[in-house]
């Protein structure tokens, strides 16, 4: 069984050593990008933004901004949502959201901006019903477990993520990170881009703050990140065809990517929402959360299966008591006809194009 | 957990075989027992493991009972006991949904949507792999109840065969007289693991269910979501996709669980010999899910009465064991129908002299398109689902189908799968004992692979059943 075990041993030790470099070559760049993100202006827009560690370039903009009226925080459902839509004043609006957001995220990005006494009056939230499913993995908010442990000790919830537990779960996770293939195609990229003497994607994501920076009328096309948190999507995604739309939203469902599966309300982490909440409306800051819209095919698919549909319905009245009890206001805006959007207002399954959030907002504020 | 999980292969698995190769006797059981619940604990709900607890405790002490017991009635109460237990707690927490749905239909068709809505609470969660120790305690009692088996003695070594982790959530399902020997002899002994063919056969099953059935998955999913309109190449396609996809996955399973139960010292039973080879519908089931199909026929199809009674009769017997067999595999009363599809098909098969005169060739692929064909009831989300997919098979969508890279990726793959089904030897054939240094080294390539692209959030097909 030697040259099996062997040839094992070497092939994966080869993806290891390759996203372990990688990993490092990046985590380097990500300590430039925090020094340059202050630099950042609005009118601009920045490039490479898929290729940043959202926690930390998210901590970094948050030192950087002036105090926003209004914060949106939710994954990337949101991110579209910019100042312009939100229909405020340049610079008071900011936009927190990223991808797959958690409740940790949330408060995470709360206490950042409590700390720096940057109080918005107005807290958006688009709460996520896959994010009180305890069958769903969240870990990656481990990257910022201090703020989450400071923000439960504060408001006397206690030390709940304290200890070795999540340290050794974040641990476990990024090795697993290191033996998956996506992690190593990414990987494979970035080395050959500097075999071949190219500019690195780090490079890209370090230099998009330090020089990368456009005015957003230059973006012409490509994928970048206004100074508001928003985002603009390249072209290509954005003209994507009805029909791959329509197809992508069956698959969201089928392949069994909604989050909704096996889906068991996590408690601990509804009440941590429920204190993020209770704590902003403690300190005058109003608070308005909505369920997102579905692709009108992702909702009828999810409305077929029972199990999906019991599960969305069973994260509905968790978020509902959550906001009777708190004092915030929420709508469950997921049936997208509930809002008028058709096939037409979304990208995929899940993110609404920007038509489509405007009447979002106009439902869920009650403007 | 998954067998397919990093979690599985780098902290369970390697600390259950070590700290069992260091014990003997009752330790080594309570051991194999301790880290079979844990391993169950974590295939969904920590609840699961509560019935399984119920069924082992139960028939344990109902074996004895019965064993004790000389007075036939009393005996016979005894195995009702049992019979109710298992059974009861199996409709409860399979059938019960079915049923709460059939309601919901006749509610709705009555105009009581709010009633219908409200039923759907109603529904219980399924604990993995009930199915399957159910009917392992079942024949236990049984055998037990009819003088053929001893009652077991030792509660550790009996919650062992119960949960031992290798079979429990999928199987194969594993006979008392396979697996109760088999632990009294590793506790007397001490392990003694079998790690080139333990390793290499989880290898060859963790590539059968990563690199096969997964891919055939992300392809053949999307095109079967109801509403179902396809052409009728693409239906096909999707539906022999969907053949093979269900028999990498179920097979690549059950050689990773030989495979681990090897490395315990333990064989478990073979559970398929290249079932799209079959040359009848019942030599299909003699293939196909191995392990059930003898359990159907020795506790089900023989109690019924067997080969020993009327033609007339017969026929009824086949026909009930096919479908209470169907329904086994799910709560929907499509199951039901491709059990009848199957028990229709063996009953045809054996009023049908002109099929011993097709050549082999012939007999194989006639089994195997309707054997294929039947699956469109086991896939199908309900019956409007099933009759939209076998009007896409006819046509009814269309005869062209365009030319995408997803159609090509699924061409190409059932086309290997096709070859590899039919031409090249099962798992249980390879000769893994003498397997050479450069096949080994392909299979490791592979085996890399399979790991790297594991897909956490995919389950294994039979986990429902």
């Amino acid at each position: 069984m030697r040259p099996f075990a062997i040839t094992v041993a070497l092939l994966l030790g080869l993806a290891v050593a390759v996203n372990g470099f990688a990993a490092w070559d990046r985590g380097r760049h990500e300590a430039r990008l925090r020094a340059a993100s202050a630099s950042f202006h609005a009118g601009q827009v920045v490039l490479g933004y898929r290729n940043m560690d959202e926690r930390r370039f998210q901590r970094a903009r948050l030192e950087a901004i002036p105090a926003p009226r209004i914060v949106v925080f939710g994954s990337s459902r949101v991110m579209e949502i910019s100042t312009m839509l939100a229909g405020v004043p340049p610079g008071a609006f900011y936009n927190a959201g990223m991808s797959a957001a958690t409740v940790e995220d949330f408060i995470a990005l709360w206490s950042i901006l409590e700390r720096q006494g940057k109080r918005p009056d107005v807290a958006w939230f688009s709460v996520d019903a896959w994010a009180l499913n305890e069958a769903q993995e969240e870990v990656r908010w481990l990257a910022w477990a201090d703020e989450v442990s400071g923000f439960l000790a504060r408001t006397g919830a206690g030390a709940a993520v304290d200890g070795p537990v999540p340290e050794t779960l974040f641990l476990w996770y990024r090795v697993k990170e290191l033996l998956s293939w996506t992690v190593l195609r990414t990987s494979v990229a970035d080395v050959r881009r500097l075999a071949e003497g190219r500019r690195r994607h780090g490079t890209e994501v370090q230099q998009a703050l330090e020089g990368s920076i456009v005015a957003e009328s230059a973006l012409g096309g490509r994928r970048g990140l206004r100074a508001d948190g928003s985002i603009v999507y390249e072209a290509e995604y954005r003209h994507l065809p009805e029909e791959r739309t329509r197809e992508e939203a069956i698959r969201y469902v089928t392949a069994g990517r909604t989050g909704l599966e096996g889906f068991r309300p996590n408690a601990e982490r509804a009440a941590r929402l429920e204190l993020l909440w209770a704590r902003m409306r403690a300190t005058g800051v109003r608070v308005i959360a909505w369920l997102p819209p579905y692709h009108p095919e992702a909702w009828r698919l999810i409305q077929a299966d029972p199990a999906r549909a019991a599960a969305l319905a069973e994260a509905r009245i968790l978020f509902e008591r959550m906001a009777a009890r708190t004092g915030a206001r929420f709508t469950d805006l997921s049936d997208p006809a509930s809002i008028g959007c058709g096939e037409a207002d979304f990208y995929d399954a899940i993110h609404a194009r920007a038509a489509c959030l405007r009447r979002l907002l106009a439902r869920a504020t009650g403007a | 957990m998954l067998f397919s999980s990093l979690e599985f292969l780098v902290l369970f698995l390697p600390l259950t075989l070590a700290v069992a190769l260091l014990l003997r006797g009752q330790p080594l059981l309570r051991w194999i027992a301790l880290t079979s619940v844990v391993f169950y604990a974590f295939a969904g709900h920590w609840w699961f493991i509560v019935p399984m607890l119920v069924t082992t405790v139960v028939d344990f002490w109902v074996a004895i009972a019965i064993a004790r017991e000389l007075r036939p009635r009393v005996r016979g109460w005894l195995l009702a006991v049992s019979l109710a237990g298992n059974l009861g707690m199996l409709a409860y927490f399979k059938y019960s949904g079915l049923l709460v749905r059939t309601a919901e239909s006749a509610l709705v068709a009555l105009g009581l949507e709010e009633s219908a809505r409200a039923s759907r609470w109603f529904e219980v969660m399924l604990p993995a792999g009930i199915s399957f120790y159910t009917f392992q305690t079942l024949s236990y009692v049984i055998d037990v109840w009819r003088g053929q088996a001893p009652a077991e003695r030792n509660f550790v070594r009996f919650a062992g065969f119960v949960s031992f982790f290798p079979h429990l959530v999928a199987g194969p399902l594993t006979r008392h007289h396979q697996l109760i020997p088999q632990l009294a002899r590793i506790a007397a002994t001490g392990i003694d693991p079998r790690w080139r063919e333990g390793v290499l056969l989880f290898a060859v099953g963790l590539c059968k269910k990563v690199l096969i059935a997964d891919r055939l998955g992300n392809l053949v999913d999307p095109l079967l979501a109801p509403p179902l309109a396809l052409d009728a190449p693409r239906a096909w396609m999707a539906l022999l996709g969907y053949a093979f996809q269900i028999y990498f996955d179920f097979s690549g399973y059950t050689d990773m669980a030989i495979g681990l139960g090897r490395l315990f010292g333990i064989e478990l039973p073979q559970n398929f010999n290249s079932p799209y080879k079959a040359t009848s519908p019942s030599d299909f089931w003699r293939r196909w899910h191995m392990t059930l199909s003898a359990w159907l026929r020795d506790y089900l199809y023989i109690t019924l009465g067997g080969n020993r009674c009327s033609p007339a009769r017969r026929r009824f017997n086949v026909m009930a064991t096919m479908v209470l067999g169907g329904l086994w595999h799910g709560a929907n009363w499509t199951f039901a129908a491709w059990g009848t599809w199957h028990g229709l098909l063996i009953v045809l098969h054996h009023g049908l002299p002109a099929w011993e005169r097709m050549s082999a060739f012939w007999q194989r692929n006639v089994t195997f398109l309707l054997v294929t064909l039947g699956w469109v009831f086991f896939r199908a989300e309900s019956f409007g689902h099933a009759a939209q997919w076998f009007a896409s098979l006819a046509g009814a969508h269309g005869l062209a189908t365009p030319w995408t890279p997803e159609t090509a990726a699924l061409t190409g793959l059932v086309v290997l799968c096709l070859l590899m089904a039919r031409l090249v030897p099962n798992s249980s054939e390879l000769p893994l004992g003498r397997l050479g240094a450069v096949r080994q080294v392909a299979l490791a390539g592979a085996t890399a692979t399979a790991l790297l692209l594991m897909n956490y959030g995919s389950k294994f097909l039979y986990f429902q059943f």
